[in-house]
């Protein structure tokens, strides 16, 4: 078992490689002149190729990728912001822990709607309450997540003026974005919820709980939702990822100063080493939930576990033979 | 003397009701089985057993199935007027059920300790403590012939005859009144059967437990048994003691061919023949007796009318071919209730 976690962690090394390759890729080939972005309109021509030249973008695009790569892996130094002149990591530090934090509260507003709602409208399948869960469900997973935004700010913020729109200066500020990130993506936990819960009900071993004289509470929550965690567990982190990367978006639509606005920027102006460093942070973050997930996943089925202790021990075995 | 009666089934009715159909699994049947005593349970594939067996213990499908008609009492309650707490009780406690299948019966995310642990639990009417729980799920996992130091093991970890083993610890663990074994052995291979059978044998003179055994296996009858019901396409056709289904003269034509030519008690035994033909479509059920697409005696009246009951002692059978003795007149289910 912590075998096969060591190895999930090495792999990140490589996946992270492949990362940084394709996005400096892309990064070259797409157009665009970053002397002239930073410079403006109206610089002289001379200057821009000065400043082009001390980016280093004069030298052929792999020597630009041995280079970066070098630095990165021999010093861990992922370079300056061409528009700020300053460290990556200055911005990332400050911004960064802003879009992870209404990540955490998104996916936590996404499972305590999820999941409950699945369970009961599983439990009570046709009943009224199945029926507006699953219509909700479906509302929610149509919309796209800006227009929502735009929705409840206008209903909340402006019609009722109940909450704040803008920024992230209270608690009360949180309400709006959280809410927008977390009904999509709690609207697919719940469709997801109540069709693995569905399935497990119907399972012999829930009919040999009830046998047992199980009180109906326990039967559900002990022995279907117990065997429904696993898919349910996937999505949770699928859905986490998905919130990291579209934090862009609703940043922009609640003006919060996360880590959205500066990438967008970055983009524009073909701020390279500040868009590596920013795709950089959200794949490791991405790679890590992954880890994470292998590991709940053997906590919650034992036949997983089992599967990772063989693979260790057949690795294990070639080693010595 | 006569062993108090323990479950009585009073023209008990079963159906599965779908979008599309109704199916008729159980068409008014009656039984009893008295304490100690163990009543075998016989048919073809799709007879109506498991349906019965789960009725019994109010565990038939939520949204489909449903008793439209008929009473199940156990020691003088009615089971079908009973409330979540009282079927809470009922259920592993009073009666407990061997499921079909045990490679799908226990919960693949739990230790099979624990599992036996939640039957001790949920039953605990000596308040005994965790340490003595853990000290009964030894005891019982050792009865079962399972060594107590794999309690912590999980389903996946054990073959299918130990499977069916912690399922029949489970179901013994709380000294039932009355086991529903459905079929205990039909998933597992020769030698095993026969030791898991030994085994409910053993615990059955032990514990004296009455015992609802569903079989195909015309062995597991001869073996086990004090008491046989035929059943076909939801009723009960033929009731007797073994000796009255192996040796007696009258047989119901269903049961001679579900028999082949009559084996004896002490001969060795074939798993049920095959009959030509297939059973009615539950959907559809011929009208009366439900037997005559497939019988050789098929008469006129067999078309028309429902087979009164005949008796002879406690051998009952649902047959035109003998008519009818006693006072049972109609469809003869009362009488069945003996
Ligand atoms: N959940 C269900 N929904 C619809 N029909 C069902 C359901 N369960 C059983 N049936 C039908 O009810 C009839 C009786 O089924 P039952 O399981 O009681 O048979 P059985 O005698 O136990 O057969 P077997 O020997 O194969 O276990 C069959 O026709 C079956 O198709
Ligand atoms: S009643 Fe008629 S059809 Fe039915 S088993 Fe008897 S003889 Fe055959
Ligand atoms: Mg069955």
């Amino acid at each position: 078992m912590h075998r096969y976690i060591l190895k999930r962690l090495l792999l990140v090394v490589p996946t992270m490689l492949s990362v940084i390759i394709l996005v400096f890729t892309i990064m070259a080939v797409t157009p665009g002149d970053p002397g002239r972005m930073i410079l403006g309109s109206s610089a002289p021509q001379s200057a821009v190729d000065a400043l082009n030249r001390e980016f280093g973008l004069h030298e052929p695009f792999l020597t630009r990728l041995g280079k970066y790569l070098w630095n990165v892996l021999t010093r861990f130094d992922f370079g300056e912001s061409w528009r700020t002149r300053q460290s990556v990591f200055k911005e990332i530090k400050v911004r960064f822990p802003i879009t992870l934090r209404l990540s955490v509260l998104a996916i936590m507003g996404q499972v305590l709607i999820g999941i409950p709602l699945g369970i009961i409208a599983a439990v009570k399948q046709y009943s009224t309450t199945d029926f507006f869960a699953t219509v909700f469900a479906m509302m929610m997973g149509a919309v796209p997540g800006f227009w929502l935004g735009l929705m409840l700010m206008l209903l909340f913020g402006v019609k009722l003026a109940l909450l704040p729109t803008a920024g992230l200066s209270t608690a009360a500020h949180y309400v709006l974005p959280v809410l927008t990130m977390a009904l999509p993506g709690g609207s697919g936990l719940l469709k997801i919820t109540r069709s693995t819960m569905l399935d497990c009900i119907r399972q012999d071993y829930v009919r040999t709980a009830r046998a047992k004289g199980a009180a109906e509470k326990a039967v559900i929550l002990h022995h279907a939702l117990r065997n429904a965690l696993l898919p349910i567990v996937t999505v949770v982190g699928i859905n986490f990822a998905f919130s990291l990367g579209g934090s862009v978006v609703i940043e922009n639509v609640f003006s919060i100063p996360g880590i959205g606005a500066i990438l967008v920027d970055s983009i524009k102006k073909k701020d390279v080493p500040q868009v590596m460093a920013i795709v950089i942070i959200f794949s490791v973050t991405y790679c890590l939930v992954m880890v994470l997930l292998d590991i709940v996943y053997a906590l919650l089925d034992p036949r997983v576990k089992a599967q990772y202790a063989e693979a260790g021990k057949r690795k294990a075995k070639v080693k010595t033979a | 003397m006569v062993a108090k009666e323990l479950l009585r089934v009073e023209d008990l009715y079963v159906m599965y009701k779908t979008d599309m159909e109704e199916v008729h699994a159980v068409n008014g049947i009656s039984f009893t089985i008295r304490e100690q005593e163990t009543l075998g349970l016989v048919g073809e594939t799709g007879a109506g057993k498991t349906s019965t067996a789960l009725a019994i213990l109010r565990l038939l499908p939520d949204r489909t199935g449903r008793i439209p008609s008929g009473n199940i009492w156990f020691q003088g309650k009615n089971i079908l007027e009973m409330d979540h707490e009282e079927l809470r009780r009922l259920r592993g406690g009073d009666i407990a059920m061997i499921f079909q299948d045990p490679m799908t019966s226990l919960n693949p995310v739990i230790p099979v300790g624990q599992q036996i642990a939640e039957a001790l639990l949920l039953h605990n009417e000596e308040g005994l403590t965790r340490e003595q729980i853990e000290d009964r799920v030894d005891e019982i996992l050792e009865l079962v012939g399972i060594p107590s130091s794999r309690k912590n093991e999980y389903p996946h970890q054990f073959s299918g005859g130990m499977k069916q083993r912690v399922v029949i610890a489970i179901a013994l663990s709380c000294n039932p009144r009355l086991l529903i074994a459905d079929e205990p052995t039909t998933a597992l291979d020769v030698t095993i059967q026969a030791q898991v059978l030994a085994l409910i044998n053993e615990l059955k003179e032990k514990l004296k437990t009455a015992v609802l055994m569903i079989t195909h296996d015309l062995g597991i009858i001869a073996e086990t048994c004090d008491k046989v019901a035929v059943m076909y396409a939801g009723e009960i056709i033929e009731y007797g003691t073994v000796e009255d289904i192996f040796e007696a003269d009258k047989h119901h034509p269903y049961t001679i061919g579900l028999f082949g030519a009559i084996p004896k008690i002490h001969e060795e035994t074939d798993r049920l023949e095959q009959i030509e033909g297939l059973m009615p479509d539950p959907t559809d059920l011929p009208p009366g007796c439900k037997f005559h697409p497939r019988c050789k005696h098929c008469m006129p009246v067999c078309r028309e009318k429902e087979p009164p009951v005949f008796q002879e002692g406690d051998h009952l059978l649902k047959c035109h071919l003998f008519g009818n003795s006693s006072g049972c007149e109609r469809n003869g289910t009362s009488c069945l209730s003996l």
